[in-house]
């Protein structure tokens, strides 16, 4: 059974499509990033797989549980960190962790949680008046309460320092390994390309590529960069010649300095052809695509 | 049963705001003033004076009640309280529950103080109210104010700004004090091709009786064999029951009318 199935969800508001026709599919014990740029529908996707919205066709399943149909039953077994949210009320942040824990019926002190996302300093203030970042925490504690077996996580890392971020992709991979999914969307690379095993890309509500963030890789044509740094310029027949290697897609000379598009396994015939008339490497690097260029050749 | 927590919540929030304390406040003074100053001390009295203050409730008790129901649901949805809750086990209904059994109890609260009060300054001057007149009058002022909770805890679900919120409670409120008893004779001119009725239409006294504020005026003049319900009846059926069926409806069918707008609504 998978963890999370979303079949052809279609949302309008309005009149305007924000998902058009959404399949995807989280499974057991998998981080499943959700990428796509502001606007994408990341959200309408997650508030849908919540019953915040209802769809205009299509339905959503968490462990085979109808997500519209039995809401409460789907809450039981996930954890949520919700988009654009407000803490509640008055209450402190220990009485918001106390709250999530006697909710889900958790058997976590509080003080515990609080402990472990950072705030035991702050835990008897009012958590309206805390940061965002430290709501952030807060909410992130409360959604790891109670073991769920599904995270649902809405742009976890906003507001967040460098360390927060680091400490959530940390304890996702830590819960990944003890069996939870996770279902992560963000627009920032980086922070999925740590933690994802899948990542979904989304655009216009649609979705553009699913795969692993090799997969991703290897299917945008991405392969290598090779620079290459000589003790002299190459002759434009040299260069010729590596254009018309097997593999190469593409090959710019700045001076003595020659940058190679190319698949892995060309490499080696690269460096080779490029000392072929006597030429001595003085430098070399390589570098797979960024997941930048890749994230702007889906988007 | 999750909802109690909610409500729960919901008390906690009034009590820290401090706006339990306020409501309360305002219905200590009302009580006191009434014990301490309402009527020559004499036998009578122990009976009079608690269901004496129900007609200066009148209006009092469901201001209360709508200021601390208009905006609890809609609310916490435009500050994205409601989602942050609803990521937790918890159903729509729940927080409709929660939430209308923690803003009920908190009115009736203040409405209790308010009472007690009475009886305490009363007791000041040497008049011991009697309890069972102090208890009834207390339940029927609880009673109105649970159905105005009960009102606008319904169209706060309904609704998804708190500005038309707050536009129907008062239009509700407007409604229910001026313009209900004179809606079965503007009927009868419309039907009658817009010229005045021979005779007022049979239906008007079941219809009057239908509001809420009229049903608490018939039962405070069955408490005090007349006098409460001056002006406020307004040729309301004269039937405690009835009364108590009207309440009761108010208490349950906006909530429920509430609830099914809510249940399946974009948040």
């Amino acid at each position: 059974m998978s963890a999370l199935t979303i079949s052809g969800v279609t949302k309008t508001f309005g009149g305007v499509t924000a998902l058009r026709d959404l399949d995807l599919t989280v499974h057991e014990g998998e981080v499943f990033g959700f990428l796509g740029p502001n606007g994408a529908g990341k959200s309408t996707a997650i508030n849908v797989v919540l019953d915040y919205l209802t769809p205009d066709t299509g339905s959503v399943e968490v462990f085979g549980v109808d997500a519209q149909a039995d809401p409460v039953a789907v809450r039981e077994r996930v954890g949520v960190l919700p988009e654009g949210y407000s803490v509640l009320g008055e209450l402190t942040g220990r009485e918001h962790v106390a709250f999530a824990v006697e909710s889900k019926g958790g058997s976590e002190d509080p003080a515990d949680v609080l402990d472990l996302v950072g705030l035991a300093p702050v835990a008897d203030r009012r958590a309206a008046d805390y940061s965002k970042g430290m709501r952030q925490r807060l909410a992130f504690g409360m959604a790891i309460v109670g073991d769920p077996d599904l995270l649902v996580l809405d742009e976890p890392t906003t507001g967040l320092d460098p360390n927060g971020a680091r400490f959530i992709r940390d304890t996702v991979s830590s819960l990944r390994d003890d069996g939870t999914a996770v279902f992560f969307s963000s627009h920032i690379l980086d922070q999925v390309e740590a933690v994802a095993d899948r990542v979904g890309i989304l655009r216009g509500g649609e979705l553009v590529a699913v795969d692993s963030i090799d997969g991703l890789r290897t299917a945008a044509g991405g392969g290598s960069r090779l620079e290459v740094t000589l003790d002299a310029d190459p002759s434009p027949a040299r260069l010729d010649a590596v254009r018309g290697l097997d593999g190469v897609s593409e090959v710019t000379a700045a001076g003595a300095t020659v940058t190679v598009a190319c698949e892995n396994r060309a490499k080696a015939a690269v460096v080779d052809e490029l000392r072929a008339d006597g030429a001595t490497v003085l430098d070399f690097e390589t570098s797979e695509t960024s997941l930048d260029e890749l994230f702007a050749r889906y988007t | 049963m999750r909802w109690p927590r909610i409500a729960r919540n919901e008390l906690l929030d009034a009590a820290r705001t401090r706006s339990l304390f306020v409501a309360a406040a305002v219905f200590v003074v009302l009580g006191g003033f009434t014990g301490y100053l309402g009527g020559d001390p004499d036998a009578a009295l122990a009976r009079t004076l608690p269901v004496g203050v129900l007609g200066s409730m009148t209006f009092l008790v469901p201001v209360v009640a709508l200021g601390f129901s208009y905006e609890a649901v809609v609310s916490p949805r435009e500050r994205g309280s409601l989602q942050f809750l609803l990521g937790l086990p918890y159903s729509r209904r729940d927080v409709l529950l929660g939430t209308y059994a923690g803003r009920a109890v908190i009115v009736v609260l203040s409405v209790l103080a308010g009472f007690l009060a009475l009886a305490l300054a009363a007791l000041l001057r040497g008049i011991l109210v009697s309890p069972v007149a102090l208890a009834s009058a207390f339940a029927a002022a609880a009673t109105l104010g649970v159905a105005f909770v009960a009102a606008g805890i319904g169209l706060s679900a309904a609704v998804r700004s708190t500005q038309a919120a707050a536009i129907l409670a008062f239009g509700l409120f407007l409604l229910l004090f001026f313009f209900w008893w004179q809606v079965p004779g503007l009927v009868a001119y419309v039907s009658n091709g817009f010229a005045a009725p021979p005779e007022p239409p049979a239906w008007a006294p079941v219809f009057r009786s239908l509001n809420p504020v009229a049903a608490y005026g018939v039962l405070g003049d069955a408490l005090t064999g007349g006098g409460v319900g001056t002006g406020i009846v307004g040729g309301a059926v004269d039937s405690s029951l009835l009364a108590l069926g009207v309440l009761a409806g108010w208490a349950s069918l906006p909530p429920l009318a509430g609830y099914l707008r809510f249940r399946n609504d974009d948040l």
